[in-house]
């Protein structure tokens, strides 16, 4: 779900890089009231995962692949603003270190991936989890992917003179990809639940 | 059998290398759908596919080469001619390199360090310079300002109780 350069006009990119900076920092403000240095070991290699789940392409139609956003799972187990920041950290490594996803889209990927995806994921995960713990999981993963596709659909739509059906392709090919990320997603969180490393439902919502 | 939390991150650090360094190989090796919904509507377009985009209508694209050369470009270390080698070696490094970068990153910015641990160690030493700094002038320790302002302000961002900044304190001289 990466935007390369050379696709998005300068008056889309130049805002959207503001916004993600501005999100990265707030963001980093929200953490640092909450986080604990005993977790800082788990969330370091829970970012480390998520760098090397978006390495394991699948395909989701001849000659077509897809990745896992990873929004979704560390939504779920570290809350929006520690999520936000290890997605953040993941996009840019990528862009910088291996050219995956533009420079100057590096904002809007950043938007996309690390914003978008990641509240989204969060508010539908905080609003479905007590009812339905692990529905919550699978919903706020599918519409976290949907949301961070629409977002760079809408980048891309306000760029370059594609219509509805590159949108189209997007919902729909972000929708199978999503399913998949999900019944991912719910396996992770399940065992990291099980492993004791991330508090369980109950213990979460008493918190 | 329960596993305590260290060896369950162990677990978990062993379940990152064998994504990054095993599970990569079997990747499927095309474009992702964002890339491939671009490529079919450039190819739309009458661009061949591949090829540059068609300027927007709407404004300047920026350039798609030439502003930074990525050291590890799609995931290809060079010199290594493989191409699975050298993907699992740039997963590895790229994982490694997440999880440093968030240990120092959440590191100062997490406050309430109770214990001395190996990442505000690792954050310590960043910090060193400045504390050589305020150790070569008393005054300077109780001077939070004036350390801070000495300081490399970049990882000057959480001033802490000395007490529970959890790093050994670096006598000058030593280190």
């Amino acid at each position: 779900m990466h935007i390369p350069d050379g696709i998005l006009s300068t008056h889309v990119w130049v805002p959207l890089a503001a916004g993600g900076v501005g999100a990265v920092a707030l963001a980093a403000r929200a953490a640092r009231k909450r986080l604990a240095e005993e977790s800082v070991p788990l969330i370091g290699l829970m970012g480390a995962f998520v760098f090397a789940l978006q390495m394991l392409n699948f395909p989701i139609a001849a000659g077509v692949s897809d990745h896992v956003v990873g929004a979704g799972l560390l939504a779920v187990i570290f809350g929006p603003s520690v999520a936000m920041l290890c997605m953040a950290a993941v996009v840019t490594i990528q862009a910088l270190v291996f050219g995956d996803g533009g420079i100057a889209a590096l904002g809007a990927n950043v938007v996309n991936m690390a914003v978008l995806s990641t509240l989204t994921a969060w508010a539908v995960y905080h609003a479905l989890k007590e009812r339905l713990p692990n529905v919550a999981v699978v919903a706020a993963t599918l519409l976290g992917v949907l949301a961070g596709a629409g977002g760079a659909a809408a980048w891309v739509m306000l760029s370059q003179p594609y219509g509805a059906k590159f949108l189209g392709a997007m919902v729909l090919t972000h929708f199978v990809s999503g399913m998949v990320e999900a019944a991912v997603t719910l396996a992770v969180v399940k065992t990291l639940r099980a492993a004791g490393l991330v508090p369980g439902v109950a213990k979460e919502v008493a918190r | 059998m329960k596993l305590t939390r260290g060896q369950s991150l162990t677990l978990l650090g062993c379940a990152v290398l064998v994504v990054a360094g095993i599970l990569s190989f079997f990747a499927y090796p095309f474009p992702d759908a964002l890339e491939d919904s671009l490529e079919q509507h450039r190819a739309a377009d009458g661009m061949p596919a591949g090829s540059d985009p068609s300027p927007s209508p709407t404004g300047e694209t920026t350039e798609a080469t030439g502003t930074w050369n990525a050291p590890f470009p799609d995931y290809a270390v060079p010199g290594v001619e493989n191409e699975g080698l050298g993907g699992a070696l740039a997963g590895i490094l790229g994982a490694a390199g997440t999880f440093v970068v968030l240990l120092l990153l959440l590191s100062l910015l997490s406050r309430n360090s109770a214990a001395p641990s190996p990442f505000a160690i690792l954050a310590s030493i960043c910090r060193c310079r400045s504390i050589r700094a305020a150790e070569s002038e008393p005054d300077a320790r109780r001077d939070r300002a004036g350390r801070m302002r000495r300081g490399p302000s970049h990882v000057a961002v959480s001033p802490r109780p000395s007490n529970t900044a959890g790093g050994p304190r670096r006598r000058p001289g030593h280190g």
